[in-house]
Formats: structure tokens, sequence, C-alpha cells
């Protein structure tokens, strides 16, 4: 139903009709009782999750990537969260670098990062990040996005051997055009 | 705006003030018009699925999926949880072998995965002929919020012979919380 105007405005002194104090609440009663949409609600209230999933190993090479491409099409998602996680490894025990997940965004000519990263070198560890304090943190409607996963050497200079690597993308979003 | 209160209560045998009756409608009326938020709605009512995919496994081995739910939107009550396979390799599926998903709370991710997570499907979800979902919606937790979960796949052989279905799909559908804002 949208938004309602309250149909009577009572005065000091001057009686109030009974069939106007009753328009005034039929009108909020009706609304309640199934009639209340996006109109109604607070911007930001829903949940929005991603998830994806990357076979095989990540490469060893902190300057090669993986990556995963998306288009976002329904209403603008505030990012809360990017997390990242790996369940197996190449070659045995893993090696002490780093699996990096960084969310980019394609603004029609060059990917641009949204400075938000997630790191984690422990198996099974998941890390999550919910620093998007650099804008943009938004998913914009009908706009083109990238994960990019890739190894970061640690300090002895090993390289990651993640293979089967999680990442999740978790935001709020108002269901409706237009925001922000 | 969160819950609302009204601020007035008349009284029986008094006259009601105008501004007072004006007060109560236009708190109402405030709140139906655009305040309402994740307080004033019931929990658990937006349906949510995750769904997750696996190409092929090797032998028997378990192959693992995490994922978190967030900090913000409250438990979620899992409605259930499926499998399915829409392929295999070679001329035949192998028959009497299967794909089985397991759905795990992780406690202590650094004993994972022999120990430290808690499974949460109290039933087996196991897939056995190609195209051919299973559900299961027997569980004995919900999916709590701030916490991470994983899905694992566990391939079984049957007569020497491995499972070898392949483009597996696996989901979750749970009734969560719209966001609640802190």
């Amino acid at each position: 139903m949208a938004t309602v105007i309250k149909p009577y405005t009572f005065s000091a002194n001057t009686p109030a009709y009974a069939e106007h104090i009753n328009a005034n609440f039929d009108m909020p009663y009706g609304e309640i009782n199934g009639a209340l949409d996006l109109a109604n609600l607070r911007d930001e209230q829903f949940i929005v999750s991603l998830n994806f999933h990357c076979e095989g190993a990540v490469p060893a090479s902190t300057a090669d990537a993986r990556e995963i491409i998306f288009k976002w099409t329904q209403a603008n998602v505030t990012i809360n969260e990017l997390g990242v996680a790996f369940t197996a490894t190449s070659g045995g025990a893993a090696a002490e670098g780093y699996v990096r997940v960084e969310l980019l965004e394609w603004n029609g000519a060059a990917w641009v990062s949204m400075s938000a990263a997630a790191s984690t070198a422990v198996l099974f560890v998941e890390v999550h990040d919910t620093a998007f304090a650099t804008t943009p943190d938004y998913l914009v409607t009908n706009t083109t996005y990238k994960l990019s996963i890739q190894s970061v050497q640690d300090g002895d200079g090993d390289e990651s051997n993640a293979t089967e690597v999680d990442v999740w993308i978790e935001g709020r979003a108002s269901l409706a055009e237009g925001n922000p | 705006m969160s819950i609302i209160h009204k601020p007035h209560h008349f009284v029986a045998g008094q006259a009601a003030v105008a501004s007072q009756v004006n007060d109560n409608f236009t708190t109402l009326y405030t709140a139906v018009n655009g305040q309402l938020d994740a307080s004033n709605i019931k929990t658990n009512q937006w349906l949510d699925t995750k769904t997750f995919y696996c190409s092929s496994t090797s032998g028997t081995t378990k192959k693992y999926f995490i994922f978190r739910n967030g900090s913000h939107g409250g438990n979620g009550i899992i409605k259930e949880i499926g499998i399915a396979f829409s392929s295999n390799s070679g001329d035949d599926l192998n028959a009497g072998t299967t794909i089985n998903v397991n759905l795990y709370r992780i406690i202590d991710a650094t004993a994972m995965p022999a120990g430290g997570m808690s499974k949460l499907n109290t039933a087996s979800v196991g897939a056995s002929a190609l195209n051919t979902p299973i559900v299961s919606t027997s569980f004995n937790s919900v999916l709590t919020a701030n916490t991470a979960f994983v899905f694992e796949l566990v391939p079984t052989s049957s007569g020497g012979s491995d499972f070898n279905g392949q483009d597996i799909s696996f989901w979750i559908t749970y009734a969560g919380t719209i966001f609640a804002p802190s």
C-alpha cells in the first residue's frame, strides 16, 4: 500500500467524531494486516549473501590470480563482509603463504579495488574483512565485479599451496531500486 | 524506528485531550510510513538458499565447502539441505556408489577435518542416481549468526568402483531474519 496519510486531526475543545477516530485507526490497521510493502520499511533491512567456490589450486605466484567475475543486477548492496577460507592443499601440508581475496569493481575501463581484502594462511580457518571504510563499499545495480584470488608470500618467500578456496560476500540491501 | 510505544493511554470517564489523541495516531502513522525495520517483523520470515557446485570428486576423498552466516542477520532456521548430480564420467554411473553431503558447524577450525566440527543434519543425505535430488529436513541446531559452517561431500565406492558422478550441486535453504541494525 505504500505510505498512508492520516485522514483526520483533532482539535482542542472540539468533539471528535467516532467515524473520524475509526477512520484514523482503520488506515494503519489495513496497512499492517497484509498491505505493507517496501515503502513502509527502512532502507537496508535485508541480508544478501553470495558464495563462490574456486576449485583447484591457487596459482603459486603472487603475480598471478584466479578470478571470478559476476554482475550484480539487483538493488544496491552495502557490503558487511568479504570472507575467504580454503579446505585442501596441494603437496602435503600448507605452505606458510596466504590466500588473499580482493573485490574489484569494473568502472567501464578498468578494475578498481574496493579497498577490502581478506587473507588466510591456515587450513579451514576462515578470515573475513569488514573494513570497507574506503568507498565504494556497495555492490551497485548493473555493475560488474571481480573476485581476485591469489597467493601472497609470507616473510620467508613461501607461496600458498591452498586448493578449494571458498569466498563469500555478505551485505544488506533495501530490495528496491535507487538506494542509496 | 524499531519498536514503537503508544504515547498516551486514556482513562474511562475522562475526556481525551485532542493533542494526545493526535500524538497516538502520529506515532503509528510515522512508523508505518517508511520507518518499520527488522524489529517490527517476526524473526525468520525470510527464505534464502545457498547453492554450491563441485565438478567432480576423486576416489573416496572428502571435499569441503565453507561459508559463513554473518553477524548481521541473526540465526537461521535450516529448512533443508539437498544434493544432486547431473552427469558422470565413463559410459555408465557406477552402481551402488553415492555422493553424500553433510552440514557441520565449525567449532575449532584448527582441528578440522578430523574434529572441531559439529554435524547438524541428523539424517543421511546421499544421491546415487543421475538428476535425482535428495534432501533432508531434519537438523539438530540452527544456522547460528556470526558462525562459519562447512559442507562435507563424501563419495562412496561399491564393488571396487568409485563414485563417478560429476557436476554435483548441493544447497541449503534456511529461514533467516532480515538485517537488524545495531
